[in-house]
């Protein structure tokens, strides 16, 4: 995973042009690293900001730099569609916090390995507490009062390259028991 | 715990004998032995305030207020364990035995020996036969063991969900659960999509299957106490027939959705559970005897005894008897390891005879004043709810976020009141069935059926979560369940059921 800068770029027009557009591009200059936000949980406005982004017809992208340049040479010379390059901003890293609650003992192994282990190339993980309760009268069923024998929570943020926060993003994604946030961009002053 | 919950017993046991003891003694001195003093008390009030006992009417006297730790009880219930459940689950007992005081204490010091009578009437008639039932199928049921490897497909899903809401109503909706959440999750264990099975079990098995007979889910055997034959409730098949046909035909095709979607691996079958098989299925001959049993005491009238002052049907004991024999041949003949595979434990039990021990004693002013109609403090609710349908959604609704059992007793007895105020049970079931039988129909269905509308509404429903849960399933909130699942696929059939059936 390089360490290259990436760009939060808001194009307008209509999506399915503008995702085309992106698509074909990606394909014919070979570069796998094109983001869409809304794929991957990026948040790129408050609630009511990215109502009127999409309103306005915007799609956001989260892309290398060096793929940003070509990228916004073509959409300037393109006629047959009405595309255009709103902003841009270069990212510095990205966050993403989480949170996770589970009750056996091998979910709370999984939920470990997948957030303490193998991090991206630059992600630090910051904040991160456990509390693990073990309550021995709270083993079996119970149907009134249920509570569980074993209760792992936890909380935490990752920080760092935003590629390896998105890897990891997509890896939190697909466990149970762990809710991640939208990742936080945190732009280049 | 064991120890500490046999003491809260012994003290709430201890409590309640001292205070019968205290009262009876209160009342003799109040109003002497002189029964010419009660009738003295009888014509000071209205003359539709003389109960059938010829004693008050205390449906007709008892104030709104007095039905306040009833509501507690049921709130404590609904709201402790999403509130505080490590509170609710070290003290339930104490707070089912706070509110079941809160309400003996000034009834016994109010009302003397017709307090005492309506405190040993509903205990002797209604909580023991009870928990004798529940803790018999409990027993028995978890004395059977589905063992082996299942592939979790659509198809095997669907057949494990019809089983359960088959088999639901004759082994009761908790024991349906307990024999079938561990082989459905181990069927499914490996797949990325589960929660939708788990939810539909919730629907299925542990409620909506348990409508045919007064085994399947507690408020109908609660009906069958009080009168309710019990084969009327295979009249229920019809509206039972298409909520379970509907629900089951969608789970399939949600279910084949999701599995489309599943990887390869998710898709594999565990096969180190080994072959499909059942373990301590001598059991089902148990669970026969305890069929019998309480169809015995439907059909057989052996006279009646005196116990504690109340008139209880010989053929009851007997049943109740039977019943106490299935369980304990049951825990002797079963192997234990099969009841440690089935997680099994007394812990369920207990808390159903713990909180029922205060619901059973804090119901007794509501199904008075209920009971006494247009007469009563709640006359108010008695001429709001009148017809099938109103019935239906009220028992429903309430039965989604109160305990479905009481909530049935209660509506039953609305309905009593209403249609023959002042016919004693089980007369005024049989009128019932005879004339309004659309209002049983209804109660009944409203208060099965909806249980499953959230985690609270029924016994099993938590039981359930929490195993998925401790089984690596996430599964939804309490919110997350009602707004996603409930409303979402149980609302619109049983909408088409009031429409299609009152």
């Amino acid at each position: 995973m390089d360490n290259e800068n990436f760009v939060h770029i808001e194009l307008h027009g209509s999506a399915d042009e503008v995702k085309a557009f992106i698509e074909g591009f990606r394909l014919a200059s070979g570069e796998q690293r094109v983001y869409a936000t809304a794929r991957e949980n990026i948040k790129t406005d408050g609630f009511f900001g990215s109502l009127i982004s999409k309103a306005q017809g915007a799609t956001h992208f989260v892309v290398p730099s060096g793929f940003f340049g070509p990228l916004a040479e073509a959409i300037e010379a393109v006629t047959q569609v009405d595309i255009r390059v709103e902003s841009s901003r270069p990212v510095d890293y990205g966050e993403l916090h989480f949170e996770f609650r589970c009750y056996s003992r091998s979910d709370g192994v999984a939920i470990r390995e997948v957030i303490e282990t193998e991090l991206p190339e630059g992600v630090v993980l910051e904040g991160y507490e456990t509390e693990e309760t073990i309550d021995s009268e709270a083993k079996g069923s119970e149907m009134y009062s249920p509570v569980h024998e074993y209760d792992l929570r936890g909380k935490g943020r990752f920080h760092g390259p935003i590629e390896g926060i998105i890897v990891l993003g997509r890896r939190l994604d697909d466990q149970d028991f762990i809710h991640p946030d939208r990742i936080h961009l945190v732009y280049v002053h | 715990m064991a120890l500490r919950q046999r003491g809260i017993i012994v003290v709430f046991l201890m409590v309640m004998t001292g205070l019968s003891v205290v009262s009876a003694v209160g009342a003799q001195q109040e109003h002497g032995s002189d029964p010419s003093v009660a009738a003295e008390a009888v014509a000071s009030q209205d003359h539709e305030a003389v109960g059938e006992h010829g004693g008050l009417d205390l449906g007709a006297v008892l104030p709104l207020w007095s039905i306040i730790p009833f509501v507690g009880i049921l709130l404590s219930i609904a709201v402790f364990p999403l509130v505080a459940p490590h509170f609710w689950h070290k003290n339930f007992p104490k707070i089912s035995a706070l509110w079941a005081v809160v309400f003996a204490v000034p009834f016994l010091w109010a009302y003397g020996h017709q307090a005492m009578y309506e405190i040993m009437h509903i205990y002797v008639i209604d909580y023991i036969p009870f928990i004798i039932l529940l803790w018999a199928l409990f027993t028995v049921a978890g004395g059977i063991r589905i063992k082996g490897s299942l592939a979790g497909t659509p198809m095997v899903n669907t057949l494990l969900l019809l089983i359960g809401t088959i088999i639901a109503s004759w082994v009761g909706t908790t024991g349906a659960a307990m024999l079938l959440i561990r082989p459905i999750l181990r069927a499914n264990a490996r797949r990325a999509h589960k929660v939708h099975t788990v939810v539909f079990f919730i629907f299925l098995v542990a409620n909506i299957g348990g409508s045919l007979t007064p085994l399947g889910d507690p408020p109908l055997f609660l009906g069958f106490l009080h009168g309710v034959p019990f084969f009327w409730t295979l009249s229920l098949i019809g509206p039972m027939s298409l909520v379970a046909g509907i629900l089951l035909v969608t789970y399939f095709f949600l279910d084949l959705m999701y599995w489309r979607r599943e990887t390869e691996a998710g898709r594999q079958i565990d096969e180190s559970e080994g072959r499909l098989g059942i373990e301590g299925l001598h059991n089902l001959l148990f669970l026969g005897g305890i069929l019998g049993g309480v169809i015995l005491s439907g059909t057989w009238h052996a006279g009646e005894v005196t116990i504690f002052g109340v008139h209880q049907q010989i053929q009851n004991l007997v049943r109740d008897g039977l019943l106490i024999v299935m369980g304990l041949l049951s825990m002797w003949t079963t192997a234990k390891p099969t009841r440690e595979a089935n997680g099994f434990s007394w812990f369920p039990i207990l808390e159903v005879a713990y909180l029922f021990a205060g619901i059973f004693m804090t119901i007794i002013p509501a199904l008075a004043i209920l009971k006494a109609g247009e007469h009563g403090a709640l006359a108010g609710l008695v001429k709001a709810v009148t017809e099938p349908w109103h019935f239906f959604w009220v028992t429903g609704l309430l039965s989604s976020f109160l305990d479905n059992a009481p909530t049935y007793l209660t509506f039953l007895t609305t309905a009593e009141g209403m249609l023959f105020p002042g016919v004693p049970e089980p007369e005024v079931i049989h009128r019932i069935i005879e004339e309004h039988e659309i209002f049983l129909t209804a109660i009944s269905t409203g208060a099965v059926f909806m249980g499953a509308m959230t985690y609270i509404g029924n016994a099993p429903n938590f039981m359930v979560k929490s195993i998925a849960e401790e089984s690596g399933v996430e599964m939804p909130s309490f919110f997350g369940y009602l707004f996603r699942w409930s409303i979402l696929f149980l609302v619109p059939v049983f909408v088409l059921v009031s429409f299609l059936f009152y």
